[in-house]
């Protein structure tokens, strides 16, 4: 999951207030990267940001760059990587599940996983999968 | 910004009959509102699920689309009304001046000076109406091509590798001579013919769009469009493990809509799920 996944994930956990909210200590500049980080999937290499939003957001800082390391576009190399070897993929969610499959497509949102065993396609949300295993 | 329905409709590759089908909304009543009457609350809901947009991005009136220059037989208008010639321009103003001589109850002597302004002004409605009949049929110029079509062909020909005298070869006529019509279809083509070339995983029928998968939502949409047609029930896995299963009746790009066993309606946020996927004993 990307940072800018995991940020609207942790706001949703506290209600979905608006991004100003959460922000309202920091600068106008900084709360408009944030809004980037968020809305727009822009990267940030600005440390001091991460650190400030996990001051926002009271968790550790390690823990959105964890997120930081597993932007969506790690996770599209990862995917274009398995479909073009045919190998299956392997997903690990926020819920702790894992789960393997073909990827037959991906999109903005989602990722078509044929499972081996013959169940239909699941379509999982991008924003679900926190792991994978290039990751990082 | 709120968009029109009918541009978001095109954007979206859909033919009116298509998205009848998708909301249950009648061909006659989509074509009203394409035309700019106010969409009822429940369908400005259904055509945004249809369309995958959000409420908020779907004009409740849309500004009529723009006349496209056609053939004067072809014009958008209604046909002629029965028992009237097609040439309505010219048929009007004629039939007006037999109105004009009123004053009938007038003096005798007063008759020729009011006959004769009444048939000055019928001379000049029949030269009107002959002005408007001739001025009708002519056809518009097409437009020239744009400078802006102009850089886009010039940049595409480079990409494509083609020298001037091919690029020539290949549209038939220089540059600067073509329409925007001629260039418009060239451009459509060899964008169609590089996106296909350069990625297999896109969906056919989506030149317009880029072609990384990262920008477009084509194909969940699909996903989801098939299975409302087919009546699928849908198993939808929650992030706290909580598992919904239901027929899927309504979508957009941030929620779904499913009717329950017990025949409740409930939307779930996509920020909340996790993944679904089809109940194989229904889809059988």
């Amino acid at each position: 999951m990307s940072l800018g996944d995991h940020l609207r994930f942790l706001r949703a956990m506290r209600g979905g207030p608006p991004i100003s909210v959460i922000t309202a200590q920091l600068d106008e500049a900084d709360r408009r990267k944030v809004r980037h980080i968020e809305l727009r999937y822009r990267d940030t290499s600005d440390e001091d940001i991460v650190r400030s939003l996990a001051g926002c957001y009271g968790v550790p800082v390690e823990e959105l760059m964890w997120h930081r390391a597993r932007s969506r576009r790690s996770l599209s190399d990862y995917l274009l990587a398995v479909s073009s070897e045919s190998r299956p993929a392997e997903l690990r969610l926020r819920s702790g599940e894992v789960l393997v499959g073909n990827v037959v497509w991906w999109d903005l949102a989602a990722i078509g996983l044929q499972p081996a065993d013959g169940h239909p396609l699941i379509v999982v949300q991008r924003h679900a999968v926190v792991d994978w295993p290039l990751a990082g | 910004m709120p968009e029109n329905l009918w541009k978001l409709r095109k954007m979206k590759g859909l033919t009116l009959e298509q998205l009848g089908v998708r909301t249950g909304i009648p061909v006659p009543v989509l074509r009203q509102y394409e035309g700019g009457r106010a969409l009822r609350p429940q369908d400005h809901v259904k055509l945004a699920r249809a369309l995958y947009v959000g409420v908020d991005v779907l004009k409740v009136r849309s500004d009529p689309p723009p006349v496209l220059p056609r053939s004067p037989e072809r014009g958008r208008g209604n046909p002629p009304a029965r028992g009237r010639p097609a040439n309505r321009p010219a048929s009007r103003p004629a039939a007006r001046p037999p109105a004009q001589p009123k004053p009938a109850s007038a003096p005798a002597s007063a008759a020729p000076a009011s006959a004769a302004p009444a048939s000055a002004a019928l001379a000049s409605a029949t030269l009107a109406s002959a002005a408007l009949a001739s001025a009708a049929p002519a056809p518009k110029e097409p437009a020239p091509v744009s400078q802006a079509q102009l850089k886009a062909i010039d940049a595409l020909a480079k990409r494509l590798g083609l020298l001037p005298e091919e690029l020539v070869a290949d549209l038939g006529k220089p540059v600067q001579q073509l329409t925007a019509r001629e260039a418009r279809a060239w451009l459509r083509e060899q964008y169609e013919r590089l996106s296909s070339q350069s990625f297999g995983n896109k969906m056919p029928g989506q030149s317009k769009r880029a072609i990384l998968p990262e920008a477009v939502d084509a194909f969940e949409m699909k996903y989801l469009t098939n299975a409302q047609h087919a009546g699928a029930r849908l198993s939808v896995k929650l992030f706290n493990k909580e598992t919904f299963s239901g027929h899927l009746i309504g979508f957009s790009p941030y929620a779904l809509t499913l009717r329950l066993e017990d025949g409740r309606e409930t939307t779930l946020q996509k920020l909340a799920i996790a993944y679904y996927t089809r109940e194989a004993e229904v889809t059988a």
